[in-house]
């Protein structure tokens, strides 16, 4: 006799509690309003921004490819551009001063017989080339008698810019064995001698480029020799490298450099000026044990360009290198592929902070965004959550109101189960006990939810108040369905079932208004049969109906089974309901005996199973009550006596009946036992005689039931024990022996059967 | 349910021991059936050891009697307890029986 609602400990009762500890959970959180509002658009946003770091990171990747190969590509470029535009100058130059000197090779051969002449020409090639900064014309030894054996006119610019022209060949400067001179006659050097230190003037390094002159007969006699100062170059080389190393390299790490040698592979340009002309890059390539630069070293010597990858004092450089046409020179520029890669990281990265910075601004403007949008949404939530909170409430407080225990007699095995759909419903039963009266009721108001819920509270109480001031079940219903359609604008009805148990006798009185049929089965009986009903109207519509209340005879281990159609109704996923025949065919697989908890544990089981997964879609509610009385039934046979002695024996002895008073109630029964026996049913009929009895303070009730034709036995009438014996007659005596041997004795006729109640007080008459 | 018919000097004495309820007294008339063809003579019913009687006793005791009238025989009883005593007390049998 427990509530089962709340111990149940099947599948669906599993999914409600879990239901319970979830709403619970989040039930705690409620208070905390503004942190649910807060959560819920940062983990939207938190979302969003994680997609959008992982998209951004991945074209950040890309791009960060794309950026440092394109930057190398263009640092690598611009390295080559700086090479190719210091040869172009370089050869412009070259070709300027050569172009010059030869166009002037004419004038001075027309007057090579006035020595004076040369000091002219000498002047204006001076000045006409701004890159020269002296030039000299030459002669053999003893050319001009008149001069002396030296003779070299040399026109010089100074500082201001001013030109003189003096004769210089002396015995101190006795140019004649100089191996320059020697091998410029001999045109052995080509038309540029190689770069020397100007030891007198500039102390600069210079070039000269050398035209042989001829006398009219076109014997050389002589050379002009331009000078020019490779200063320039060398600065111009200088300032490029430190313009490039500026933008590409930064502090602390190799710098690139660039470097010029000639074809002798001797320095002419070397950032380490004391390298010029005193180091040979062959023989330092050589010095080192890496072959590499060795054949660099040779390919730019025989005049290739290209670029090459190497290690350059242990740093990992790209060389390019081009020869320079006219001086067979060679130039390399030496870049550290760090310089190179560099720029591209940089930029790279600084597209990346971009992005990353990007994102943090995304975020922040998106988090306040979903905050601003959602934030009806997440008051809606939380207004959701304050009612959902009340409905649980108001579940346990619809709970509540169903009763917890049952019912108190040893005569009554009775539980009950209602698993609402949602939180609250409008199904509803009750039971309570008075004296030996058990009043219960089932019922099932329309529509489902709070508006349901509410009417189920009403009727619930109207319920509990009307018992306590009717005692049958009709004018229960017409009371409650009086109250019940007193403003009941919405026609909100009920169906309902009450009914009144008399613990004592197994007599049923009820009253069905427009509910289900109950089930019942009958001890012995496997299959369960219907209650008949009248069909009455449900409650709550019509305050005029006059119900009809009905009776009925319950045999001893009688179970009835009330339910709500949420039972026969469940649906699976099918949408196929569990339907009249299953709930006939689960009640049939139940044993004989078996509790009425178990036997509603077993339907709830089954109906489970049916349903699945499926969401309970109405209210289910189940009633099961078997009155279980002590209780003795006999087939018809006069041979089943003993056992009805047996039977009243032992309720005697159980209730303390003195000896005497037992044996007029063993009298009593077995008078009345036979006379049934004997004539209730007709001859070959399967007749049963039912006995039940029930002891309470000094008083045993022994109620006889049987199915036989109708019979008063308290209308007999008195046989005459003043005749003879010859006139008497051998029956009637039975009925007046009860009489006697009872302390009273009533008689119902009660849906088809007879009902002999005995009373005894433990006394003897 | 067992029952002796003994004979001495002309009177017949049937003894009851048991219970005669409805269920015995089928057995219990075949059993008294020698006294049905008794004549003029004496019958006694020793009760002294019976422990419970219910009508059909009762009526098996009553048809005795009609019939030992018509055989001129009597009929009394013997050893009654006080409640099988109240028992033909109260259905006025007691009467039909000699002292």
């Amino acid at each position: 006799m427990r509530q089962q609602v709340w111990q149940k400990s099947d599948g669906r009762s599993r999914k409600w509690s879990k239901k319970l500890v979830r709403k619970r959970f989040f039930l705690n959180f409620v208070p905390m309003k503004n942190e649910t509002i807060r959560s819920f658009a940062s983990r939207l946003t938190q979302r969003i921004m994680a997609l959008l770091l992982l998209t951004m990171s991945a074209i950040a990747i890309v791009v960060y490819y794309i950026v440092q190969v394109g930057v190398s590509d263009e640092v690598e470029e611009r390295y080559q551009g700086t090479l190719l535009h210091t040869r172009e100058q370089l050869q412009c130059v070259l070709s300027d001063v050569a172009v010059a000197v030869e166009n002037n090779l004419h004038d001075v051969e027309r007057d090579i017989d006035d020595p004076h002449k040369m000091y002219e020409h000498a002047e204006r090639i001076l000045r006409n080339n701004p890159y020269l900064i002296g030039l000299g014309v030459i002669f053999e030894a003893d050319y001009y008698s008149s001069q002396g054996r030296w003779y070299e006119v040399y026109a010089v610019r100074d500082a201001t810019g001013a030109v003189s022209v003096t004769q210089i060949g002396s015995e101190n400067h006795d140019y004649l064995q100089a191996p320059w001179f020697l091998k410029a006659m001999a045109n052995e050097t080509g038309e540029w001698a190689a770069p020397y230190f100007d030891d007198l003037g500039a102390k600069q390094l210079l070039t000269t480029y050398f035209s042989q002159i001829r006398n009219r007969e076109g014997r050389v006699v002589g050379l002009i020799g331009a000078d020019i100062s490779l200063e320039w170059l060398r600065k111009r080389i200088k300032d490029a490298d430190e313009r490039n190393n500026r933008k590409f390299v930064s502090n602390g790490t190799h710098k690139a450099y660039s470097f010029i040698i000639d074809n002798n592979s001797t320095y002419i340009i070397h950032p380490d000026s004391s390298r010029i002309l005193a180091c040979n890059f062959l023989d330092e390539t050589k010095a080192t044990s890496d072959e590499e630069d060795d054949r660099l070293a040779i390919r730019m010597m025989a005049g290739e360009e290209s670029k090459e990858s190497l290690s350059v004092g242990g740093v990992s450089s790209l060389v390019f290198f081009c020869p320079l046409e006219y001086v067979n020179w060679s130039m390399a520029i030496v870049v550290p592929k760090a310089a190179i890669s560099r720029n591209g990281s940089a930029l790279g990265l600084l597209i990346l902070a971009i992005i990353l910075a990007g994102l943090t601004i995304i975020y922040f403007i998106s988090r306040y965004t979903i905050r601003r949008t959602s934030k009806p949404l997440t008051d809606f939530a939380a207004h959701a959550a304050s009612v959902e909170k009340e409905l649980h409430i108001a579940s346990r407080i619809q709970m509540a109101m169903l009763p917890r225990v049952f019912a108190d007699s040893e005569n009554l095995d009775i539980d009950a189960s209602l698993v609402p759909a949602r939180e609250v419903g409008g199904d509803l039963y009750d039971i309570v006990q008075r004296d030996n009266q058990l009043y219960f009721c089932i019922g099932d108001v329309s529509g489902k939810g709070v508006p349901a819920a509410l009417v189920m509270a009403m009727a619930i109480s109207a319920f509990r108040m009307l018992i306590e001031q009717e005692t049958t079940p009709e004018c229960i219903v017409q009371r409650m369905n009086e109250t019940m359609s007193r403003d009941n604008d919405y026609c909100i009805f009920i169906t309902l079932f009450v009914g009144v148990l008399d613990l004592r006798t197994g007599c049923l009185h009820y009253c069905n208004a427009g509910h289900k049929a109950p089930l019942f089965i009958a001890t012995g009986l496997s299959h369960p049969s219907t209650l008949a009903i009248e069909a009455n109207l449900p409650i709550g519509v019509f305050p005029d109906y006059a119900f009809e209340g009905q009776r009925t005879q319950l045999l001893p281990g009688t179970t009835l089974f009330l339910y709500t159609d949420g039972l026969t109704e469940a649906e699976n996923a099918e949408h196929e309901q569990f339907g009249f025949e299953r709930l006939m065919t689960t009640l049939q697989e139940l044993t004989e005996g078996v509790n009425t908890h178990s036997m509603i544990h077993h339907i709830s089981q089954a109906v489970n199973r049916f349903v699945g997964d499926t969401e309970q879609s109405d209210d289910l509610t189940m009633l099961a009550l078997r009155w279980n009385r002590r209780a003795l039934i006999l087939s018809c046979d006069i041979n089943e006596i003993p056992r009805l002695t047996e039977f009243v024996t032992s309720v005697c002895r159980d209730a303390g009946f003195n000896e005497g008073a037992m044996q007029q109630l063993i009298l009593a029964v077995e008078e009345a036992v036979v006379n049934i026996m004997n004539y209730a049913y007709k001859p070959d009929a399967e007749g049963k005689v039912c006995l039940t009895a029930e002891a309470s303070d000094n008083q045993i009730t022994i109620s006889i039931m049987d199915s036989g034709l109708p019979f008063d036995p308290t209308l007999a009438p008195q046989p005459d024990l003043t005749i003879d014996a010859e006139e008497r007659e051998e029956g009637g005596l039975g009925i007046y022996m009860i009489r006697r041997n009872t302390d009273a004795m009533n008689y119902e006729r009660r849906d088809g059967y007879n009902v002999l109640q005995l009373i005894k007080y433990n006394s003897v008459r | 349910m067992k029952t002796t018919i003994k004979e001495e000097n002309g009177t017949c004495v049937m003894s009851f021991i048991g219970r005669l309820d409805t269920s015995s007294s089928p057995q219990v008339e075949k059993e008294m059936q020698p006294l049905y063809d008794l004549t003029d003579r004496r019958i006694i019913l020793d009760c002294s050891q019976l422990e419970y009687i219910s009508s059909s006793g009762l009526r098996l005791f009553l048809r005795l009697v009609k019939n030992a009238k018509i055989k001129g025989c009597t009929v009394s009883l013997m050893g009654l307890s006080a409640n099988i005593r109240q028992i033909f007390d109260e259905t006025g049998l007691t009467r039909l029986f000699q002292n």
